[in-house]
């Protein structure tokens, strides 16, 4: 038989939702722990000698230079790194879009540095990504057992919308309901939508997002654009043309 | 200098904490409760937007903890909108706020307490030679979750609570199974607490001040008067003159104390009972007795122990509250509401203890002002005095050994979440 993995679950600034949401995979947990081995996670209160592990969880964006540091040294000693949860992949900017946290630049108690809340990719290498705001037990159970089995990981390529119709659930937007179900990333099996609530995009843009597109639908249903989506069309398109440059 | 302990990153609570003590001379001990958490500025990032964005935003302040601060932003703005539930829908408020309550409780007791009593450092210890406690722990937590899942959407970050009620209500059938997953965990939940009511938490001598919500009826955690153990109490709107913030440079939570008392005071399980005891149930107070605990308790250690009172208490209050709801119709989801200027304010009970929410609101339904104040924050400078008192004793009596371990004990029965504690930042406030 071979070695367990070893795995390290980390957390930088967050509201462990995510991590609690690990530890929510109960009897699936209990499963993985007969292959994995946790050599390093606070919560849990295990901390164990170790130069490198198979695999790196981590949770939460980065919002200082300690955090930085530390995330550089996790990533060092890891094979395998995944992003956690909106935080780690987005620096939760998705949750709260607040894309211009600029106004919000100021001295802070406890920390020689000014806001920010940054994704971890924008320092290091992340070999998966798993969004959404708490993760999908269900999805963060499969991505993890895919890696056990050294299987090839997909990304799903559908938008919330999708999985909605699948559902046969009743269209929000038709509704009067600004839902943001047609832009954002699926994965979630539309829970939002499901309970009579708007998707607000906690899992980020869907690859083929058409923002213009979903504006003209609320507009065409008499919905009031919600100001963030408009943020979020300026932040997209000032990021195609940083691409161009 | 005698002496210099420092804790980096405690394990075995949420969010990262530092503890350093420096130890002049037996009378003269310095601690200092560090929140380690990077700041998230959450109350300046609700500024300027939706009055609904807010609960989805506050939820994430804690994901321990996500169902109560959802509520508490709800129900603060309810509270500006004058807004009033019909019964029904208070009721399943109140089931989704003890959903919460038990969730965070087992989590911390059989996860971050239960090692320390086992004399292990993690609960995963535990699986190699007692896995049928480990699974029983589970499928308690897993009950717990199951309430929340079914009454409010989703366990962590509830879905369904908003502003006016719920966006969807649970069908009948869905709470028939609650009924049941209720009566489960009352079978089990004696079990389930026993190490934390046998246990000596005896600990040291130490006076403390406590506040909580208070009521005529029951342990209170959505409404009631705030009451300090001195006899003083106040309703919600003058929380400002009596709880009065504290900046230390040290941290990236701030700190409180009481103004009328001038000191730190604590709030949790233990403040709780301690000023709602002679509302307990029968069942609960015959587990005191049982238990050999009499309210009221100073030493901050019998938190856990409270807790786990909570949860035989809580059940029971989840018996009656879920059957009272069968007998009614809950049909309508949503009260109609008018968008006003104004002012709201939440007090609650967290698990972790009092939690304020306080909003502006202006005529558009935007916010203007927000101020949050979390449990952990006010415990920490309470902490940080616990600490000294304990490490006084210690050293007069000539214990060396081991100060580090019973200081993290300390610090772990308050259950501290450095989540919640660390995000609140305002230039006015300093």
């Amino acid at each position: 038989m071979r070695n367990k993995f070893t795995v390290g679950i980390f957390s930088l600034s967050s509201c462990e939702g995510c991590l609690v949401q690990l530890i929510n995979l109960d009897d699936r947990l209990l499963k993985l722990l007969e292959h994995i081995e946790i050599v390093d996670c606070r919560i849990l209160g295990v901390k164990k000698d170790y130069d490198k592990m198979n695999i790196a969880i981590v949770e939460g964006s980065v919002t200082s230079l300690e955090e930085r540091e530390k995330l550089e040294k996790i990533r060092e000693k890891a094979d395998i790194l995944v992003a956690l949860g909106d935080c780690a992949c987005s620096g939760g900017k998705f949750l709260v879009k607040d894309f211009d946290i600029s106004e919000a630049r100021i001295k802070l108690p406890g920390s020689r540095e000014v806001f920010r809340s940054d994704p971890l990719d924008k320092y290091v290498k992340v070999d998966f990504y798993l969004w959404g705001c708490p993760v999908n037990k269900d999805e963060l159970f499969s991505l993890l057992r895919n890696i056990l089995l050294l299987k090839h990981v997909k990304e799903r390529a559908v938008s919330v919308c999708a999985e909605c119709v699948l559902r046969e659930n009743n269209c929000l937007i038709e509704l009067g309901y600004p839902c943001l179900g047609p832009i954002t990333r699926g994965g979630c099996s539309a829970l939002c939508p499901s309970n009579n609530k708007a998707c607000f995009g906690c899992r980020g843009l869907a690859e083929d997002a058409n923002i213009d597109s979903l504006i003209e639908i609320f507009e065409q249903h008499k919905i009031e654009v919600p100001e963030y989506l408009r943020k979020l069309k300026a932040l997209v398109e000032a990021k195609k043309s940083d691409k161009r440059d | 200098m005698i002496k210099e302990i420092k804790i980096e990153g405690i394990h075995r609570i949420e969010g990262h904490m530092d503890i350093r003590v420096y130890i002049k001379d037996p009378e003269n001990v310095v601690v200092r409760a560090a929140a380690k958490e990077g700041t998230r500025i959450l109350s300046r990032i609700l500024v300027g937007r939706d009055y609904q964005e807010i609960p989805e935003i506050t939820s994430r302040m804690c994901g321990v903890c996500s169902v109560i601060h959802k509520l508490a932003a709800v129900q603060a703005i309810e509270n500006a909108f004058d807004i009033t539930l019909t019964n029904e829908l208070k009721i399943l408020r109140e089931l989704v706020a003890i959903g919460g309550h038990l969730q965070s409780h087992i989590l911390h007791l059989h996860f971050f307490v239960l090692p320390d009593i086992m004399k292990l450092s993690s609960v995963l210890e535990l699986l190699k030679d007692k896995e049928t406690l480990v699974k029983e722990i589970i499928r308690i937590k897993r009950f717990a979750n199951e309430i929340v899942e079914r009454l409010a959407g989703s366990s962590v970050h509830p879905i369904t609570p908003v502003v006016g009620g719920f966006t969807k209500i649970p069908s009948r059938k869905s709470l028939l199974v609650v009924k049941e997953i209720i009566a489960e965990m009352k079978n089990r939940v004696m079990e389930a607490c026993r190490p934390f009511l046998e246990t000596k938490w005896d600990g040291f001598d130490v006076q403390n001040v406590f506040v909580a919500l208070k009521s005529d009826k029951g342990v209170p955690l959505l409404d009631g008067k705030v009451a300090i153990s001195t006899g003083l109490e106040f309703d919600k709107e003058h929380y400002a003159e009596y709880i009065s913030a504290i900046l230390e440079d040290y941290s990236t939570a701030l700190h409180y104390k009481l103004r009328s008392e001038n000191r730190s005071y604590m709030v949790g399980a233990l403040a709780r009972l301690n000023i709602n005891y002679e509302n307990l149930d029968d069942e609960t107070r015959l587990v005191c007795r049982e238990y050999n605990i009499k309210f009221p308790v100073n030493s901050p250690l019998i938190n856990n122990a409270c807790q786990a009172l909570e949860m035989i208490y809580f059940l029971n209050k989840a018996e009656n509250l879920i059957s009272e709801l069968l007998e009614r119709t809950l049909s309508l989801s949503k009260v109609d509401y008018r968008i006003k200027p104004s002012n709201g304010i939440a007090v609650v009970e967290a698990p972790r203890g009092l939690l304020i929410h306080h909003y502006k609101i202006n005529e558009h339904g935007k916010i203007t002002y927000s101020n949050i104040i979390t449990p952990t924050a006010q415990n920490l400078k309470n902490i940080e005095e616990n600490i000294k008192a304990f490490l006084i004793e210690a050293l007069n009596e000539g214990k060396k050994e081991n100060l580090e371990l019973e200081v993290e004990k300390i610090v772990r029965a308050y259950d501290p979440c450095i989540s919640c504690a660390a995000r609140f930042y305002h230039e006015s406030q300093v």
